[in-house]
């Protein structure tokens, strides 16, 4: 699965699941100590680059809000293959010659 | 609530001027709906109707008359028809505090009383043609000489991010029940009759607690599923909770009607400055909400937002070159 991030949107989030974990275990990110978030490494992602390491629970609340773009789904939508129309039958070509009266 | 008093009067920005240090006496705001009186021949009682407008007014009362640059003369007799962006707060010049923002065509009375013992002062009104918000403190007026954010403030800390979930202004829903189910249904409290209209949006979130069912609970932040404009549902499998469900109150812990940010520059000396205000539904991943344009000479700006604000706030300062810069920042929710 590849994610990237919509048009207009920036995110900043924890760069690895180890900061992930600090921050979980501290309560947020404004709960950090000094010395732990010296420890912790942030990245930051602008509109159109991949975002697919963010934690997964902001992914999903910003999937649905259409801030991050799920590519393998749009990439679906876009490639797939128009419904296939039904063949002709034979009798349609012999319908055709034929007076509108006798076809009924 | 607490109580406040003039010490905490700590803020006052015009534009890019600071114009707190000029008052001595007084200084009232307020926001004021328009309504019209429409109770017909006959009745003993009046009525009034909302027109759709309010009115923001701004009131100094003994400023010190000082000629200095930036002062209080200097803003307030050219303000008649200028468009001025005003921020003012009573509670503190404190990040999450609450504050005033006003912008648009300024009409003001300007009065300068001289006496004999004593220092000459100076009278201002302020009747605002336009916008009047009213929000919380996200950057509280301080000098930086780097980059900086306070998203990362550390526990306890005053450069922390605004918590909605906090705001002590915020109205408190009652609930009567949360069902046993795969997705518990929340039904809202009846009041005088009938049931409380909760006013949400499927993928808003709410914050709640006071509920009685456990293990688990649903107590905390939750994402709602709208049922109805009087019971919703959250995304918890409650069949096999303990206890009656009863009871529990829950506040809102986004909005999604978008809002304004506001942004004075009082001082600045480095080559550039990016301002932002992030929000996050968890304080773990920000997201920018505004960013303001890039600041390369002290200013002002006021500019607005659609769609969710998340539950926490934050600010963010993008910073260039040597030298301080003075900011303050503060958003107001729709």
């Amino acid at each position: 699965m590849r994610y990237i991030v919509a048009e207009g949107q920036e995110f900043s989030y924890p760069a690895d699941p180890e900061s992930l974990g600090i921050i979980k275990n501290a309560g947020g990110r404004s709960q950090l100590s000094d010395e732990i978030r010296a420890k912790v490494k942030f990245k930051t992602v602008k509109e159109g680059e991949d975002c697919g390491d963010m934690p997964k629970s902001a992914r999903e609340l910003y999937l649905s809000r259409g801030w991050v773009i799920d590519c393998d789904e749009k990439l679906a939508q876009i490639v797939e293959p128009e419904p296939e129309s039904e063949p002709i039958s034979e009798k349609f070509w012999e319908d055709l010659g034929r007076p509108l009266e006798e076809v009924k | 609530m607490a109580k406040y008093s003039g010490a905490q009067f700590a803020l006052f920005l015009v534009d890019a001027y600071n114009l707190i240090v000029h008052l001595s006496e007084s200084a009232s705001m307020g926001k004021e709906e328009i309504t019209q009186q429409t109770n017909p021949f006959g009745v003993t009682s009046e009525q009034h109707t909302p027109v759709g407008l309010e009115k923001g007014t701004l009131a100094v009362g003994g400023g010190i008359f000082d000629s200095t640059t930036d002062a209080l003369h200097d803003v307030a007799p050219g303000s008649t028809r200028v468009s001025r962006t005003i921020s003012a707060a009573i509670e503190g010049n404190t990040i999450g505090k609450h504050f005033m923002g006003f912008e648009g065509p300024i009409d003001s009375k300007y009065e300068v009383t001289d006496k004999r013992d004593g220092l000459t002062m100076a009278n201002v009104n302020y009747l605002v043609s336009g916008a009047v918000d009213e929000g919380v403190i996200i950057q509280h007026l301080a000098s930086f000489t780097a980059d900086w954010q306070t998203k990362t403030g550390g526990a306890n800390a005053v450069d922390a991010p605004v918590d909605y979930v906090a705001d002590v202004g915020q109205r408190r829903f009652g609930m009567a029940s949360a069902s046993k189910a795969a997705a518990s249904v929340i039904t809202m409290k009846t009041q005088h009759g009938s049931p409380i209209v909760h006013g949400l949006t499927s993928g808003q979130l709410v914050f709640i607690s006071g509920n009685s069912l456990a293990a688990p609970a649903i107590n905390g932040q939750q994402t709602v599923t709208v049922l109805s404009t009087t019971t919703f549902s959250v995304p918890v499998d409650t069949t096999l909770s303990t206890g009656a469900g009863t009871d529990g109150t829950f506040v809102l812990a986004s909005t999604v009607a978008g809002g304004v940010g506001y942004l004075h520059c009082t001082a600045f000396a480095p080559t550039s400055l990016v301002p932002k205000i992030m929000h996050s539904p968890d304080d773990i991943t920000y997201a920018a909400l505004i960013t303001f344009t890039t600041l390369t000479a002290v200013g002002k700006e006021r500019k607005t937002v659609t769609g969710t604000v998340d539950r926490y706030l934050a600010f963010d300062g993008d910073h260039t070159g040597a030298g301080s810069v003075t900011v303050f920042s503060g958003f107001c929710r729709n």
